[in-house]
Parts: structure tokens; C-alpha cells; sequence
């Protein structure tokens, strides 16, 4: 369902401030996009934390729902775990949600 | 029975009923011995509901719902106001039976002279005082609605900085009290009041207080019914019910709304314990019988249906427990996870004796509960 994508070129373009990470994996997928259409909710929370989770280099994701609860999960997942919303836009039949995230993941609970 | 927003009955209320069926069954307008009684009945129903909120009898009617009576009260201020304007000011965690019709009377008027204003709240669910101010300053706002407490979190309202706000713009304030009349102290800052019997262990019965003064009239008005306020007479032995519950739970309420909170704020503990666990709503300004939580991943029909088979009766605000598989707009508004919602509305003591028990027994549940779910999902550790 998710597919990580790394740009062509080898710089972090990204326009969040994560180039500071000491995360020096160079082969690292900076932008991800998750295709969650017709998922329905928790279920594309649970697969941006899951796709966040296995690939550490990411920065930047954006989530594609048509899920209504996701407009307002996805922020609230941002906000619990410390990652910043970017926005989102309407895309016709779903919408596209921008997540900016930060570096280290906090730690979790059991 | 963690679930009391609507029901069961006070027992009180269900002897009234029932004995009520014999004494109360006739049509109070009818001129015949049963008919003068099912009258008195009624006048002495409305007079000790009217006793409880501080107002006169002929201040209150009664109607079918708690929603209908809640639609009417707006719609009564907006027929009187209709020469000066049209539009609606409500906070963004009201009463579907406010937004969706003033989301309809918006859409429906042409070049929108019916604008509904929906006024933001905070995280915990209060609304946004300055926003409200420019809201009610709007040219054609003529009625502004505000919950006393809302039921699915249980935040409160600054009633009276709001109606002063509505006073300076001469907009009438409808309090909606649905969830709080019985479990809070009876709101006093309003213009127009709305509450429903099922919140003090009654019968699903509307109340619909319109103060002296205020200018109000309904737009169907057809006969001088409920002061002019609906079109059939309440059955009599409803309104002997709710009275009857009305009164009991008056003479406890004080004191098993300190229980309740007790108990509320052991389920908020416990609650906040359990990992990626949000607990919503004001902690402390609140109804004391209201506790909702969110569990980052988990399916709220999934934690429901749980919390069933060991045993308690939860509700939920999240999209996959509604009929429209919409979330609570109520979470939306405040911003908080909509998936993985439990709500708790404590019966009252006198409903549910032994309450305490369940509570005990749902708070030694709750972790297990949501563990097992999110591990039955896979999600644990995520």
C-alpha cells in the first residue's frame, strides 16, 4: 500500500528543517507517499505510523484519504507524536495530506 | 451501564408513569372529570419543572424531544427577529439539531441571508469568547446558541460572558441543557432554555423555557398549545414522569455529582495510563458525569464491541460506531483523535445503584481492554 519514493536528485530539497538530522544513512527515502484511499479510519493512521516506523529516513509524507476521520486524525497523530501537519488539499475524489517528520521518533509506549 | 445519555428511567419515574396511565390518561383540554384531572396533573407536572430551573410555569412548555424543542427555540427567536435578520451564531460543538438545520437555512436562502456562524473551540471544547464577540457583532445575527455543557465531553460553557456578548448586540441567548439539567446546577444565563428528561433519569420529554421579554413566536404557531410553542398537548403521564424524576433528582443532585466526578476523575487516571491514550474535555470545568478517551490506533467499533463482551455498555464518538460514518463533530472541532473513542455517561445513583461497582470494575478493564484490541489489530508498539 505505501510507496516510498527517492528522488532523483541526491540533496535533501525538502523544505523542512530536518537537513540538521545526524542521520547519516545516505541511501535514507526522504519523501514517501501513502495511498490510503477507501481505507477506512484507524487504518491510515496505523499505516503512516507503520511506514514512518520502517523507514527512519523519511521525512516527509504525504497520505492520499478519502477516509473523513483522516482530516482530522492525521493532525492529531502529527500533534501526539510530535510531527508537524503541512496542510492538506483537496485532490477531486480524496485528499491529499502533507506530513513533515521529525527526525528521531519519540519514543513509544508498549 | 456506562451509557446513560438516554435512559433507563429513575424507578420513581417509572412508578409514575405507570401509575400515572390510570390517573393521567386523558386529554387535558376535554371538559369532563379525567379531563379536568389530566389538566391539574400537567399544571403541577410544569410547575415543579418550572420550580427546578428558577422560572414561571408559563415560561415552560413541553414538547415531544429535547431536539424539538432545541429547533423550536431557535426557530422562534428567528421569526420574531425576521424583520432585522436571519442569521444563526452557534459555537462549533452545538447540537446537530442546531448546526445541520442552520447549515440548511444557510445553503437555502439566496444570496445568504440566512448565514449560520459557527464559532470555534478550543482544545478542550470551549468555545472561543472572541470569536463569539465577532460573531454576534455581524450585521442580520439575530439568535446565538450555546450548549451549557456539552454532552459527549462534558466541557462548559462561559454561559454568561457569552449572553453578555449577545446582550450587547440584542441577540437573544438559547441555552441548550440537554445534557446538564439534573447533574449540573440549572443554568441561569440565558434567554431561551432547552433541556430534555432523559438527563435527569425522566422520559424522553422536551422543555423549552422562553423568558418573559424575550421576543420570540413560533413560525407554525396554529393554536394557543404549550403557549403558543407546539401543536398538540404532552401526553400527561410523560410530563407527570419527568416531573416526578425531576424532583428526585433535585433533591440529590448535589451530592451525587460529587460522586459521579469522584468516579470520573478515577476513569480519567486510569484512562490517561494507558499508552497513546488522549483524554478529552476539560479536566475540571465540566459535567460531573461525562469522560470520553481516544486510543491512538485502535477501531472505535473494534473497542466498543470490547468493552460489551466484558460486560460495559460504552459509547463512541468515532465515525465507524455512526450511521453516517462521519466522526463526532464535537472531536473534530476540538481537534483531538476521532478513532478509538470511548464516552462514559454515569447513571445516576439512584438509577443505577451500585455505579461505583461498575466503574471500579470498568477501570481495571481499561488498559487490558485497549491492549488486547490493538494487539488483536497489530498495531501494538507502533
Amino acid at each position: 500500500m505505501s510507496r516510498p519514493t527517492r528522488p532523483d536528485d541526491s540533496g535533501n530539497a525538502d523544505s523542512n528543517d530536518s537537513n540538521d538530522s545526524n542521520d547519516s544513512n545516505t541511501d535514507a527515502v526522504v519523501e514517501a507517499v501513502l495511498d490510503a484511499r477507501g481505507l477506512r479510519c484507524p487504518l491510515p493512521v496505523i499505516r503512516l505510523a507503520r511506514l514512518v516506523g520502517d523507514n527512519p529516513g523519511v521525512r516527509e509524507v504525504t497520505v492520499l484519504a478519502t477516509d473523513p476521520a483522516a482530516t482530522h486524525d492525521i493532525p492529531a497523530w502529527c500533534r501526539m507524536r510530535g510531527h508537524l501537519y503541512l496542510g492538506a488539499q483537496d485532490c477531486g475524489g480524496h485528499t491529499a495530506h502533507r506530513v513533515g517528520v521529525r527526525p528521531t521518533r519519540p519514543a513509544t509506549g508498549p | 451501564m456506562l451509557d446513560a445519555a438516554s435512559g433507563p428511567l429513575h424507578p420513581r419515574a417509572r412508578e409514575t408513569l405507570l401509575a400515572a396511565l390510570e390517573a393521567g390518561w386523558a386529554d387535558p383540554v376535554r371538559l369532563y372529570a379525567e379531563g379536568r384531572q389530566a389538566r391539574a396533573l400537567l399544571d403541577r407536572s410544569r410547575e415543579v419543572i418550572a420550580d427546578g430551573l428558577g422560572v414561571r410555569p408559563g415560561e415552560v412548555s413541553l414538547l415531544p424531544s429535547g431536539a424539538t424543542a432545541l429547533a423550536r427555540g431557535i426557530d422562534g427567536v428567528l421569526h420574531a427577529a425576521r424583520r432585522r435578520g436571519a442569521g444563526t451564531v452557534a459555537s462549533a460543538v452545538e447540537h446537530s439539531a442546531v448546526l445541520v438545520a442552520g447549515r440548511a437555512r444557510a445553503l437555502t436562502s439566496t444570496a445568504g441571508a440566512s448565514p449560520l456562524a459557527e464559532v470555534p473551540v478550543d482544545a478542550v471544547g470551549r468555545v472561543d469568547l472572541d470569536a463569539w464577540g465577532r460573531a454576534v457583532e455581524r450585521p442580520g445575527m439575530v439568535v446565538a446558541a450555546l450548549q451549557s455543557a456539552n454532552g459527549e465531553v462534558g466541557t462548559r460553557q462561559p454561559l454568561g460572558a457569552a449572553r453578555e456578548l449577545c446582550r450587547l448586540h440584542g441577540i437573544p441567548l438559547v441555552v441548550d441543557a440537554m445534557a446538564s439539567l439534573g447533574r449540573d446546577e440549572a443554568p441561569a444565563d440565558f434567554d431561551v432554555l432547552v433541556g430534555d428528561g432523559r438527563s435527569w433519569g425522566g422520559p424522553p420529554l422536551g422543555v423549552l423555557v422562553v423568558r418573559e421579554g424575550v421576543r420570540w413566536h413560533w413560525s407554525g404557531a396554529i393554536a394557543d398549545v404549550e403557549q403558543g410553542r407546539h401543536d398538540v398537548t404532552p401526553w400527561v403521564p410523560l410530563a407527570l414522569a419527568a416531573a416526578e424524576a425531576w424532583q428526585q433528582t433535585l433533591a440529590t443532585r448535589a451530592q451525587d455529582a460529587v460522586d459521579a466526578r469522584a468516579l470520573v476523575a478515577r476513569v480519567r487516571a486510569a484512562a490517561a495510563l494507558v499508552p497513546d491514550t488522549e483524554v478529552v474535555g476539560d479536566a475540571d470545568d465540566r459535567l460531573p458525569h461525562v469522560v470520553t478517551f481516544s486510543s491512538l490506533y485502535v477501531d472505535g467499533e473494534a473497542v466498543v464491541d470490547a468493552f460489551d463482551r466484558a460486560g460495559f455498555a460504552v459509547a463512541s464518538g468515532s465515525a465507524c460506531t455512526s450511521s453516517t460514518l462521519e466522526p463526532s463533530h464535537v472531536l473534530a472541532a476540538m481537534g483531538v483523535l476521532t478513532h478509538g473513542n470511548v464516552r462514559l455517561v454515569l447513571p445516576l445513583e439512584a438509577v443505577r445503584p451500585g455505579r461505583a461497582d461498575d466503574v471500579t470494575a470498568f477501570v481495571e478493564a481499561l488498559a487490558p481492554t485497549v491492549r488486547a484490541v490493538r494487539s488483536r489489530a497489530g498495531v501494538t508498539g507502533l
